[in-house]
């Protein structure tokens, strides 16, 4: 099985000619590892379909550049400036490529915000007290709908997850249905059949389990 | 065409904890769509025969960290810190692309670690070769080289950010290019070519142009 995996561009001020990177955390490695799956990051847009032909799904990763609200047909919000790297546009083309053929799609943090934008959903641009600093410590509580992915996962109403984000879906892209909220009511999951997005970070978690779970259930 | 391309490890503290990361710069990204060549980035040993098998050429870029000096018989220069050991993955990529005779580029700390794999050793503590971004510094090509063919010319000017530089060369190898104090700039065996510049921060399209032109079946 090969797992093709978007990497995020991040900008490092003061380290030119050096300064700008795509890159990906070390969780996925050692997750991957474990599982034996080899991943194909990718990084450009360019001959994505043989990328595509390559392999049997698509991991979008957390990252730290937002959607641009424009493409959710709204304004910045006064206390958000958007100047950072806009991925959206190559994100999405990987997204089309690999949904259009049925290829299994999974989201993480950002991941799931994009795919919630792509799919015609909305994002809160602003939201209180979901970064929780204290690696895996700081965990809050969340409820697993039955009848859903994540729920044969888990087995589990709830369970406690990482939290790292400041912005979350709003309105829910058509076709999909959430499948875990947190207390204070943030969509935690979406899955529309086999493209599946979560809002905390399972590779920080080492949840080998998740990763696994998707792969076997949905790569055919 | 496909080529691989190892992600270099580097911690960025401040974003713990997501602070371990395996790194592509981006200047590889605007050149190789320019060239229109599907970059594979590397991470690990698993399956990497895969990643071989459909890859042309490998690329060892530069390395934040360096090779850790057990791996030529030293010691760490005093002060010297070696992080994380990127050499293990190295010389498995690197073994699986010689036997398949397929071209390798070493850029950087990847120059360093082809000329340690093949028998070399380095020097730890290089002096004033840490240039300023866009500053150069000339470095002299032998005639007779990969590198002449490119740029048709002894005397060019180069980028320069390390800190080590080979010392004792690996064996078959040749010394084809040197900076005016001395320090090997490039090393060529066959399809096996090390700069210690950074060709890509130049955008200098036409290096990897010809090398892909001159070493790819």
């Amino acid at each position: 099985m090969r797992i093709a995996i978007i990497e995020r561009l991040d900008k490092e001020e003061g380290e030119a000619p050096f300064e700008v990177t795509y890159y990906l955390n070390n969780y996925y490695k050692e997750i991957f590892d474990k599982l034996d799956i080899l991943l194909i990051p990718v990084i450009s847009e360019n001959r994505l379909e043989e990328v595509f032909e390559l392999c049997d799904g698509l991991i979008l990763t957390g990252g730290k550049n937002d959607v641009y609200p424009k493409y959710y047909n709204e304004e910045p919000i006064k206390e958000r400036t958007y100047d950072t790297f806009d991925e959206f546009p190559f994100v999405k083309k990987a997204v089309e490529i690999f949904n259009k053929a049925g290829k299994p799609i999974l989201g993480i943090c950002a991941g799931i915000q994009e795919l919630n934008v792509i799919f015609g959903g909305t994002l809160n641009q602003s939201i209180p007290n979901h970064s929780f600093k204290k690696y895996n410590i700081d965990k809050h509580e969340i409820e697993i709908k039955k009848d859903s992915f994540l729920y044969k996962v888990y087995n589990t109403e709830n369970m406690k997850v990482n939290t790292y984000h400041s912005q979350s879906v709003k309105n829910v892209a058509p076709n999909f249905k959430v499948t875990a909220v947190s207390k204070d009511g943030v969509i935690e999951a979406i899955e529309n059949g086999n493209i599946v997005g979560v809002q905390w970070h399972p590779e920080a978690m080492y949840d080998t389990k998740l990763f696994g779970e998707f792969f076997k259930t949905f790569v055919k | 065409m496909k080529v691989a391309i190892v992600g270099r490890l580097e911690d960025y503290e401040e974003d713990y904890p997501f602070n371990k990361r395996y790194t592509i710069d981006y200047p590889f990204r605007e050149m190789f769509d320019v060239l229109n060549i599907l970059i594979i980035p590397i991470l690990s040993r698993i399956n990497i025969e895969e990643i071989e098998s459909m890859c042309d050429a490998l690329i060892l870029p530069g390395s934040a960290i360096g090779v850790d000096p057990k791996y030529y018989n030293d010691v760490p220069f005093p002060g010297k810190e070696y992080k994380y050991d990127e050499y293990k993955l190295d010389k498995e990529v690197i073994d699986l692309f010689v036997k398949a005779k397929k071209p390798i580029l070493g850029i950087c700390g990847g120059m360093q670690t082809l000329n340690v794999y093949f028998g070399g050793d380095l020097n730890q503590n290089v002096l004033n070769h840490q240039l300023e971004d866009n500053s150069k510094h000339k470095a002299k090509i032998m005639q007779d080289s990969f590198l002449y063919s490119v740029y048709q010319k002894e005397d060019i000017e180069i980028n320069s950010f390390h800190r080590q530089a080979v010392r004792k060369l690996a064996n078959n190898f040749k010394v084809t290019a040197t900076s005016e104090d001395g320090i090997i700039e490039a090393i060529e065996y066959g399809n096996i070519i090390g700069v210690q510049w950074h060709p890509e921060a130049l955008k200098d399209i036409e290096f990897f142009d010809k090398f892909f032109k001159t070493f790819v079946k």
